[in-house]
């Protein structure tokens, strides 16, 4: 017998789950933006400098999936490409591709709908979200880069600092902490949003009746909305929203494209994070550039499927 | 020389984690909580975080903001309370709440077999009964040659008993043996519901654990939800559902395996 519309055991139960699958994601994210930091060559930057806009962009979205970065870890690496001189256009293509293109969200997404075409969902969510990352780095090049840059988004980071009662330390010692100290802070950073997000995740999970749900999910136009505004409400990772994803199955597959593609270029977390890199102005110019590209993207789609030709 | 206390935080909430995904991996919770391709990645996890850990105690203070310090420390205390808290299986209100219309197109998705044969081998035991999943039943639905190799077999099968269809449609004599399968993980579990037909025991608890053996039968969709008074979606016309008749039930412990995959 059902009695109450809430379970603290169902909640824990969902929510655990979710915190043991995205963590290991989030972790590799973490290990991954660290090689990164440490190996890009010099000699790559430089030729980054030396690019026109239009090369830019497209390098910097090759750069989104060769170098395994969810939106949080690209951040610092886009602050430091932009003071060693990159052109914002080809460091923000990096910014914004480097959530949906990188290997380790593309796997997760094949991972999530593994048993519902993953392929499809995959080159779908790369596609649909690589033509929002250009809509939005060609809005962003036709700007000055005074416009566009955050006043003292320019300025070189401190150097590691210790305690001023600590001994001296070591080269290594030096090292070890430049490279673990971002990465134990991009890691929980991170999980912090993923926490959030997976408790809202679950309390909507079991509290939440599908078959009402359904009836919002099964209208082509209406849904959507929801999942872009479910998707920017969550603020999951990059490289763990597609499990969420799957775990909304009363949602046509273009409702939930556009959860995949929406969540990772702009989110609440996301709304915060681009504040440090871009004025209040661009990021609002750049949510509503994504949430609308990707419900207009999601309708095309279901209209396609509607369509006689598909069927 | 004693450790300052600053870099303590850090570590410790490093250490709780990893040694919570560890806990997690040994002690198997993690099967009632992701799907076993996953594993891994949470045994491989825990073992990183303690790595992080002992690095981060071997190595030289430095100046941390206290409010990361106290972020990590809750981050860490919300796993460990999470992983704590959260139950072996579902109640009865995540199934009421998940119940789909139709168990067989989800299983369709989770890669049931497309090729309908006779020969598709259900082996009785010694008792001359064919031990089965809920789901196997449900994969047969739309293949006429494993719905024929299944109909009028005398089957067993495990599941948690959920009593809700008898308390919707008053004088039904049917109830459900619900088992929940997991796709990645548990917040993504779907139940599958097989309707029975026969008066379960008295004690039987709401979702407890119980082995059923009966005879297999197929009948219509609309047909079955009628009897049971579940669903609120129409079935298609056509669309057919595993019923089971029953001839014993008996309460079981909990399974190992309280999920399928």
């Amino acid at each position: 017998m059902v009695s109450g519309w809430f379970s603290f055991p169902d909640f824990f139960l969902s929510f655990a789950a979710l915190l043991l699958e995205g963590i290991p994601f989030l972790l590799l994210g973490a290990i991954g933006s660290l090689l990164v930091d440490l190996f890009l060559p010099a000699a790559w930057l430089r030729g980054l400098l030396r690019l026109g806009p239009r090369a830019g962009i497209a390098a910097g979205c090759a750069a989104g999936f060769l170098f395994p970065l969810c939106e949080c870890g690209a951040l610092p690496v886009v602050l430091r490409l932009v003071r060693k001189g990159v052109p914002l256009p080809t460091a923000a293509a990096y910014l914004f591709a480097a959530p949906l293109a990188n290997p380790f969200s593309l796997a997760s997404t094949w991972l999530a709908f593994r048993t519902q075409e993953p392929w499809k969902v995959v080159l779908l969510r790369l596609g649909a979200g690589l033509l929002l990352v250009l809509i939005l780095v060609l809005w962003l090049a036709g700007k000055k880069g005074a416009e566009v840059l955050r006043p003292g988004a320019g300025e070189e980071p401190a150097t590691v600092p210790t305690s001023p009662s600590s001994a001296p330390i070591t080269p290594l010692q030096r090292r070890l902490l430049a490279a673990l100290g971002p990465l134990a802070d991009d890691f929980f950073s991170v999980t912090l949003y993923l926490v959030i997000g997976a408790a809202v995740a679950s309390f909507l999970n079991t509290s939440v009746n599908r078959e009402w749900l359904a009836a919002v999910a099964g209208n082509p136009w209406l849904s959507p909305i929801a999942t872009v505004g479910l998707a920017q409400l969550l603020s999951v990772c990059s490289t763990t929203d597609a499990f969420i994803a799957a775990a909304l199955p009363q949602f046509s597959l273009p409702a939930l494209l556009a959860f995949l593609v929406a969540g990772p270029l702009f989110d609440l977390k996301l709304l915060w994070v681009y504040q440090a890199l871009f004025p209040r102005r661009i990021v609002f110019g750049i949510w509503l550039r994504v949430t609308s590209g990707a419900i207009v993207l999601a309708w095309l789609y279901s209209l396609y499927l509607l369509h006689p030709w598909h069927r | 020389m004693i450790p300052s206390l600053r870099r303590l935080p850090l570590v410790l909430a490093l250490a709780t984690m990893g040694t919570a995904f560890l806990h997690a991996y040994v002690s198997c919770q993690v099967t009632t909580l992701l799907h076993p391709l996953l594993h891994p990645l949470v045994a491989g996890t825990g073992v990183l975080l303690l790595l992080a850990a002992a690095l981060f105690l071997l190595l030289p203070d430095t100046e941390r903001p206290r409010w990361k310090s106290g972020r990590d420390l809750t981050l860490a205390f919300v796993l460990l309370f999470a992983l704590a808290a959260a139950p072996g299986s579902f109640s009865s209100l995540a199934l009421a709440n998940r119940t789909v219309a139709d168990p067989s197109a989800l299983l369709k998705g989770k890669g049931a077999a497309e090729e309908d044969a006779a020969t598709y081998a259900w082996k009785p035991d010694g008792a001359g009964v064919i031990p089965l999943e809920v789901t196997d039943l449900f994969m047969a639905i739309g293949l006429p040659k494993s719905m024929a190799a299944l109909d009028g077999k005398k089957v067993r099968v495990i599941g948690q008993y959920d009593p809700s269809a008898q308390a919707q449609a008053e004088g039904s004599n049917r109830f459900h043996l619900v088992r929940f399968l997991m796709f990645c993980c548990a917040a993504d579990a779907q139940p599958v519901a097989l309707a029975v037909e026969g008066t379960p025991p008295a004690d039987l608890p709401g979702m407890g654990w119980a082995q059923a053996v009966g005879t297999v039968h197929f009948e219509a969709m609309a047909k079955a939800k009628a009897k049971t008074g579940t669903g609120t979606q129409s079935p298609a016309a056509d669309q057919q559902e595993p019923v089971l008749t029953l001839e014993s039930v008996k309460a079981i412990p909990e399974p190992k395996d309280k999920f399928l995959y």
